[in-house]
């Protein structure tokens, strides 16, 4: 009987553990791949990326009367802008759900700027240097972010970094796909530029089996695409604002051979992320003031630096 | 027998639950001042620096301003630089002696705010030089104050190299009232 006691006592606790951990996938070891984020190490990347963005002013409001705005509208309706640089990475915390705390750390950049007239060079000195903290699980969960607040935002080139940063540790399938096999992951991602904006970004995204590199031993490849979904507000009362975006990502991750317990290193992530959004600013009652759309293409690349 | 474990039973789920409760601390978060994951500086972890030199600044007082009245208007001006250095500090002590300031300087010098990843953050913090019945003392001074950098138009991803005045024109256009006209 009391034997019978302890085991159920047992069983009970380890499910509460588990139920209450979130019951995630990463709480309960089900996953059978995650990311190699090593402590005590600072490990170097590189990405590189092109952003192409169209930016056209739909309905503005009596107030641009004043403005020069046929001036703006030409500025900014074409521009490609590509960077590269290294990011430095490491893990800072371990936190008591055994999420970690990793820095990555902006350095070396160099960007160019194209709005029609040929690339001409893009000082970003400010952004040099600059980092943001992910929490993160192993399988690329993202539980909280903080930095981003130094980094975007309209006159800060910011926005050029933000899917190098979050490219790093995209979100892994629960197993790696193998042959025909899919893996489809669905979560929302999100990031917060500043204390009354949070950014959501909803990914539907399957994972299939891809070809690895010949060189690399023991590496497993994915493609993965998917669609994406923003729906975001200001909620700063001085700058009420909605931006609703539909999009799409494509891309292939090369993931290194299992160091331990289905942990593998990031060998590099090549996307392709496109963005069909729109920006609305309303009035105090509610009613819209501006109104603008925007495409965005994104290309980009991360990977180790020693990596191919 | 029965009683016993369901106390234990109840005890397994609220050890995990209170854990989980807990993972939501302050502590936890990823800005807590002095953690490795805060890589910023904010004004309220430079005030912590300075207070910690309060002692220092009063030796400054105590030793070059004979009054409270001579130093009422003092307080320091500097830039914390990303290797958490203070740089172009300047001392403004009022009637005090100039040694005042070179004293109160001194102090900053020797400060250390730590390395961060932002911007060099500019900050001004008065100095409260108090004489009276109860004796001399500085009052650490609860603000500090720093020049804000906001986040302008953040659902508004923009070219990186549009200039100020167009980011200006665009929040003029898009989100802010109209200043009111002056009166002829």
């Amino acid at each position: 009987m009391d034997r019978r006691l302890v085991a159920l006592v047992v069983c009970a606790a380890v499910a509460a553990s588990w139920a209450l951990a979130g019951g995630s996938a990463d709480a309960a070891g089900r996953r059978s791949v995650e990311y190699l984020l090593p402590q005590d190490t600072l490990e170097r990347f590189q990405f590189e990326a092109t952003h192409h963005l169209t930016t056209e002013l739909v309905r503005l409001p009596p107030e641009a009367d004043a403005y020069d705005v046929a001036g703006l509208q030409a500025d900014i309706a074409d521009v490609t802008t590509t960077i590269s640089g290294g990011m430095e990475r490491f893990v800072g915390r371990v936190f008591r759900d055994r999420s970690l705390g990793v820095v990555s750390r902006l350095v070396d950049l160099d960007a160019t700027v194209d709005r029609g007239a040929g690339p001409g060079p893009l000082d970003l000195s400010d952004l040099d240097g600059k980092s943001v903290s992910l929490r993160v699980h192993g399988s690329g969960e993202l539980l909280d972010s903080f930095g981003w607040s130094h980094l975007l935002g309209a006159g800060r080139p910011g926005d050029l970094v933000v899917e190098a940063l979050l490219m790093q540790v995209f979100r892994l399938p629960p197993h790696v796909a193998k042959g025909k096999d899919k893996q489809a992951t669905t979560y929302r991602l999100r990031f917060s530029p500043d204390p009354s904006v949070e950014r959501n970004w909803d990914h539907v995204v399957a994972f299939t089996a891809a070809d690895p590199p010949a060189d690399c031993k023991r590496c497993v490849a994915m493609d993965y695409a998917g669609s994406l979904q923003e729906a975001s507000r200001d909620k700063h009362p001085a700058r009420p604002m909605a931006l609703k975006a539909m999009g799409s990502i494509e891309g292939q991750m090369v993931l290194g051979p299992v160091v331990s317990a289905g942990r593998r290193p990031l060998i590099s992530n090549s996307w392709t992320i496109r963005w069909d959004r729109t920006i609305t600013s309303e009035r105090a009652g509610g009613a819209t003031r501006g109104e603008i759309k925007q495409t965005a293409t994104i290309t980009g690349r991360f990977f180790q630096e020693d990596g191919s | 027998m029965i009683r016993r474990a369901t106390g234990l039973i109840a005890a397994a789920v609220a050890v995990p639950a209170l854990a989980l409760a807990m993972g939501g601390a302050a502590t936890d978060a990823l800005n807590f001042p002095g953690s490795p994951t805060d890589r910023y500086l904010d004004s309220d972890e430079v005030r912590a620096v300075l207070h910690s030199a309060t002692e220092g600044f009063f030796e400054c007082f105590r030793t070059h301003a004979r009054t409270g009245v001579d130093a009422s208007d003092s307080g320091v001006t500097f830039t914390v630089q990303r290797d958490g250095s203070a740089t172009d500090i300047f001392a403004e002590v009022g009637s005090a002696p100039e040694a005042l300031a070179t004293c109160l300087s001194g102090v900053i010098t020797a400060l250390e705010f730590g390395e961060h990843d932002g911007n060099p953050l500019e900050v001004s913090y008065p100095l409260v030089y108090q004489v009276d019945r109860q004796g001399a003392r500085v009052l650490p001074y609860p603000v500090v104050f720093s020049k804000p950098d906001p986040v302008r138009l953040p659902l508004l991803p923009l070219p990186a190299n549009i200039g100020p005045g167009e980011v200006r024109m665009l929040e003029l256009i898009l989100v802010e009232d109209a200043p009111p006209e002056a009166d002829p």
